[in-house]
């Protein structure tokens, strides 16, 4: 049993770990998010549908996050959003990059303080690549509402003033980014004519 | 003209997501594809869209430490693991199919079941077993009964129907013409009287009259 318990932790650390990373402003919240979603695979172990590991755990951490939302709802939270940023950029770096990094970050935030079941679906669904069946267990939702919710989701980020307007200084420098995005928008809309 | 040209963006932008996750058949996308063709802010809003999404999906899995996980492998080497046959037994059924895990217990049932069934179908049904006699008993728990012992019983039992009775007639009193109350000794009366019309088995032995 020990050992399918370590098995399950190696197997699903990342996506637990992840989605709590995702969702709450602290890291070290996110690590406390793991181990209690890990404590409480040990008290159930021997109940959970081992079949169904995965979206256990998710629905879990699911959960826990909601739980911890609440708690600290009033609180002065640390924030270190840009902490990953600064870690990863060195004093080399170009501002291309700078600008992609802090698109992410200001995105990450974005997600952040989306509504909590738009966040916990772009979540899923977009960073982890979750199916729609897997997103329907872990939240008891229907395929249909899991849906409505990504595109709702999607729609409150591109309504947020912040990204539209990292974008469009971005694409008006003409730096990579811009370059990037025309380019994988051309992928994507072949044979359209952009205006 | 203005006016259309709005509610067509408006109904080409709704659909920005479905295009991009490919949920859109061939003639939707060529009408997509017209539109975002020759309008500007609908060509702009796809870009960002795309941009937005591409940055989404880009974002990394990430892990924890491992000294973050660390206590909860230690709790999971400091509790020891209780084995027991039974446990063994349910893991080994876990770990089975599930159309076996049902199976087997009910196999194991019937098989226990067998001879009970067996036992009860080689009675003829509706013949009771013959009452048994004096020095026929089927153990070595019977035993035969002396004469003394028979006296001493049929003693024992005049007092107590002595006592009986003596609590019926006071109940009778006590309750007076409210109730209909018949005394112990009527009752048993009755069934000497009924048992005595029996040919196969008279009474012996009238114990209390």
């Amino acid at each position: 049993m020990l050992r399918q318990y370590q098995q399950a932790i190696a197997q699903h650390r990342q996506r637990i770990y992840s989605f709590a990373h995702y969702s709450l402003r602290a890291a070290e919240d996110a690590e406390d998010i793991t181990q209690e979603v890990f404590i409480k695979l040990w008290q159930h172990l021997r109940k959970v549908d081992h079949e169904k590991l995965g979206a256990w755990l998710m629905r879990v951490a699911h959960n826990a996050v909601i739980d911890h939302v609440r708690k600290h709802r009033n609180s002065n939270a640390h924030l270190d959003t840009f902490v990953d940023v600064e870690q990863q950029c060195g004093d080399d770096e170009s501002d291309a990059r700078l600008d992609q990094k802090k698109f992410q970050s200001c995105l990450q935030e974005e997600i952040k303080s989306l509504a909590e079941a738009f966040r916990s679906i772009i979540i899923m669904r977009d960073i982890q690549d979750m199916s729609y069946g897997e997103i329907q267990e872990c939240l008891q939702m229907s395929e249909s509402q899991v849906k409505v919710y990504l595109h709702r989701g999607r729609r409150k980020l591109r309504e947020s003033e912040v990204l539209r307007q990292l974008f469009d200084t971005v694409a008006g420098r003409g730096k990579p980014m811009q370059a990037a995005a025309r380019e994988t928008t051309t992928n994507s809309d072949e044979g359209t004519r952009h205006g | 003209m203005a006016s259309n040209n709005d509610s067509q963006c408006y109904f080409v932008q709704l659909q920005i997501d479905s295009f991009l996750d490919g949920e859109m058949d061939s003639a939707q996308q060529a009408e997509f594809h017209a539109h975002v063709g020759q309008c500007a802010v609908c060509a702009q809003e796809l870009k960002f869209a795309h941009m937005l999404h591409e940055s989404i999906v880009s974002l990394p899995q990430l892990d924890c430490e491992d000294a973050v996980l660390e206590p909860i492998h230690r709790l999971g080497a400091a509790e020891p693991e209780h084995r027991s046959w039974w446990r063994d037994t349910l893991a080994w059924l876990d770990s089975m199919p599930v159309f076996a895990r049902y199976a087997l217990p009910a196999l194991l049932v019937a098989l226990i079941m067998l001879p009970f069934v067996f036992a009860e179908s080689s009675e003829v049904p509706g013949q009771m077993a013959p009452p048994l006699l004096a020095g026929q008993g089927t153990g070595p728990e019977s035993t035969e009964y002396s004469t003394a012992d028979v006296q001493k019983a049929l003693a024992d039992l005049n007092l107590a129907m002595q006592y009986l009775n003596q609590v019926g007639l006071r109940t009778e009193v006590m309750i007076g013409d409210r109730f209909l109350v018949t005394p112990v000794r009527d009752s048993v009366r009755a069934s000497f009287e009924k048992g005595r019309d029996r040919t196969d088995v008279p009474p012996r032995s009238d114990p209390i009259f």
